[in-house]
């Protein structure tokens, strides 16, 4: 790199930020570590785990009494466990191959969609490899996803029960109806997926005053006042200039990202991005490049790369440089490095674009979301994005920021040109939830919400770790995605969970890497502590029963305060 | 499985005792070994303990269970169940007929092959200080 910058003289004469930031990484990489001054946050190996440990403000205060350890963990498996995981892959595959083999004889009937009779030489229309998973091993075991619901998703819900007489290549209702399943999969964090007459009057007005849909965009003559009542509101809630709200939350990141940058401009993106990132990075048409999950030291190599470097072949300076982050990572439960991210992004000049779909209303400890865990100025987030979904109860999604963006965004945005606004019901029901969490209702509901959901989480995460299971992500984080590992145990469990009453999330290969399927729990502030302990003793016994504890943690009755040790970096 | 349970039971916190304390002292990090196989072996057997299987047959079946699980026979229709199960069954039966035939005999051959050499030298060097 430094050679690069010698012999592109000019260039570089004018990168002198470039050179700075290279004496200044000097001292800290000799220590062999990610350090960040402002917040003291570094990494360990304890073990097995990589455990990364960061001070966090806690509370309104700013004293360092408030002060307390955070802790990040994934924990690696031992090693029989990935060569089960395999196997098992391995055998069933075999299986596969074995299957499609008597469905290409004609000894079985199949029942995926086939080319006819008469189109057989032509271009193959169905690409049957690409849906070897799909056929072979996604519809043995599809009993355990998509299962229809048949009252609200709230802390507990009905199931319609359903059998299937040939695999689950269909399936038929029995009638019955399972009731009372707890419910660990909806993301409903601050229990507002609720049906409680009394709170929802005002949304009702609404659908009198307003209608039930608005029929157009945001830029024709679908922009209500209800609308701009929502962005001020979100505004305030984030302590930021101005905001605007999207029908979808998907959309907002798909629709917006390809209005801000475009070609000649620089993505860095997570590894673990969701896929509205990915797809809103794609459509604009800039540069992509991926960095290691929450690895600071790879983001740092490739912002140096990119401002000494340029652009690839013509080596002009980029027109601008995007970091696009989330809040909390869904799958992994693991929480962004936003004071490091901030500080890298102050040095090299490029601009931060945070997803918080899981985290707003969710962290933080007054559910501001992750600039209020960790203290920072939300001003110095660029883009703030957040979606409705999760913690709202409502749909669609929101962008934050400065005014000027907001207005750009007004006018260039393809979701306020061609999609349809949001809808008056909807609007209201995000207006009452933000009400309730700012306290702006007059009652301390919000409130209570936030602190039981905090609660919550850290009691559901340290029993589980106590029991031996192997869990990802933050302390703070209330997504738990619990490692299952193989193939069969993900579907024994998902099934052993429904039978006694618990409805949870398995995922599996596609979603996850090969070897790490899991059962992601996301804890709500509904669910009572009784809710939370019936669930906790049939995994204990589901545990037990299916071989599950992987941990191999030294358990201590109370965590130790550890210093800098020497350790490694993955970079 | 007789393991299954389907009605809705709510326990409470503080009676149940084996769900608070749940695990028994947790081994320290080892590299994969000889030692690993039989501390798994040993949470194996110390987990069936917690268990609380009633008769030997019930052990037989959840480690049968374990045994589909692990390998993710249990995704597959019975069918399969049963031709793998034979395949596997067959080639353990072969293996262990071919052991049982055959080892000995090896065994007995390397056995005299390794003392024809260390037996034959010292007697000749007897044979010549004589």
């Amino acid at each position: 790199m430094r050679a690069a910058c010698r012999r592109d003289h000019k260039l570089c004469a004018s990168r002198k930020m470039a050179r700075t930031a290279d004496a200044d990484l000097k001292p800290q990489l000799k220590k062999n570590g990610v350090r960040c001054r402002e917040t003291g946050g570094s990494f360990r190996r304890n073990g097995t785990e990589l455990v990364w440990d960061f001070l966090q403000k806690k509370g309104p205060g700013n004293g360092a009494a408030s002060r307390q350890k955070s802790q990040e963990s994934f924990e690696q498996a031992p090693m029989y466990v990935a060569v089960m995981t395999y196997l098992g892959f391995g055998i069933v595959t075999l299986f596969g191959y074995f299957r499609d083999f008597l469905r290409a004889v004609g000894l079985e009937k199949c029942h995926v969609a086939q080319e006819r009779e008469e189109q057989k030489n032509f271009v193959p229309l169905y690409q049957d490899f690409e849906n070897f998973y799909t056929r072979n091993l996604y519809m043995r075991v599809r009993d355990n996803w998509n299962r229809p619901i048949c009252s609200l998703p709230g802390p507990v819900f009905d199931l319609m029960e359903r059998v299937s007489d040939d695999y689950n290549w269909t399936f038929r209702f029995t009638g019955r109806t399972i009731h009372n399943v707890i419910n660990m999969g909806s993301y409903n964090y601050l229990g507002f997926a609720e049906n409680n007459a009394d709170f929802l009057t005002t949304v009702a007005d609404k659908v009198q005053q307003y209608g039930a849909g608005v029929c157009s965009t945001r830029q024709e003559i679908g922009n209500l006042h209800i609308h701009e009542e929502l962005e001020e509101l979100v505004a305030s809630f984030l302590g930021v200039e101005s905001s605007m709200s999207f029908g979808m939350g998907f959309a907002t990141n798909s629709m917006n990202i390809p209005a801000l940058v475009g070609k000649g401009c620089l993505i860095l993106s997570d590894e673990l991005n969701h896929t509205s990132l990915i797809l809103g990075a794609r459509l604009s048409g800039a540069t992509i490049r991926v960095f290691k999950h929450n690895n600071m030291h790879s983001l740092e190599k490739m912002l140096k790369e990119a401002v000494c470097s340029g652009q690839p072949r013509t080596h002009r300076p980029w027109k601008k440089i995007l970091i696009m982050v989330e809040g909390i990572y869904s799958m992994e439960g693991s929480v962004v490095r936003l004071p490091d991210i901030i500080a890298l992004k102050k040095k090299y000049k490029a601009y931060l674009y945070l997803d918080e779909a899981h985290s707003i209303g969710a962290v933080g400890p007054s559910g501001r979301g992750v600039t209020e865990l960790f203290n920072v100025n939300p001003a110095d987030v660029d883009v703030m994005m957040g979606t409705f979904t999760k913690s709202f109860g409502a749909a669609g999604g929101y962008i934050a920021g400065k005014k000027d963006l907001v207005d750009y965004l007004r006018s260039h945005s393809h979701s306020a040109i061609y999609a349809s606004a949001m809808s008056p019901a909807v609007t209201e029901q995000i207006i009452r939830a933000m009400k309730c969490i700012m306290g702006k209702d007059g009652s301390t509901e919000g409130i209570r919400r936030i602190r039981q959901l905090a609660e919550n989480t850290k009691y559901f995460r340290a029993r589980l770790k106590e029991m031996g299971f192997i869990i990802y992500g933050n302390d703070d984080s209330p997504v738990v995605p619990v490692l299952l590992y193989m193939p069969g145990k993900v579907v024994a469990f998902a099934r052993e969970m429904l039978e006694r009453r618990i409805g949870v999330v398995v995922v599996g290969f596609p979603a996850t890497p090969i070897t790490e399927a899991r059962a992601r729990f996301c804890v709500s502030a509904a669910h009572t502590r009784d809710m939370l302990n019936q669930v906790l003793h049939q995994m204990n016994e589901v545990g037990d029963s299916l071989c599950l504890k992987f941990s191999r943690r030294k358990r201590s009755p109370q965590p130790d305060l550890y210093e800098e040790t020497d350790f490694e970096l993955d970079s | 499985m007789e393991l299954r349970r389907s009605a809705y039971v709510i326990r409470e916190p503080g009676g149940s005792g084996s769900a608070w304390d749940a695990r028994p002292v947790t081994l320290c990090h080892q590299s994969v070994g000889v030692q690993g196989i039989s501390r798994r072996l040993q949470r194996v057997h110390s987990l069936s303990c917690r268990m609380n299987f009633k008769n030997l047959r019930e052990y037989l079946a959840w480690l049968y269970y374990q045994y589909l699980l692990i390998t993710g026979i249990y995704v597959l229709e019975p069918w399969e169940k049963s031709v793998f199960n034979s395949i596997l069954f067959s080639a353990i039966a072969m293996v262990i007929y071919t052991s049982y035939v055959f080892v000995p005999i090896h065994v007995r051959l390397a056995l005299e092959f390794f003392s024809g050499i260390f037996g034959g030298q010292p007697e000749s060097t007897m044979t010549l200080m004589n």
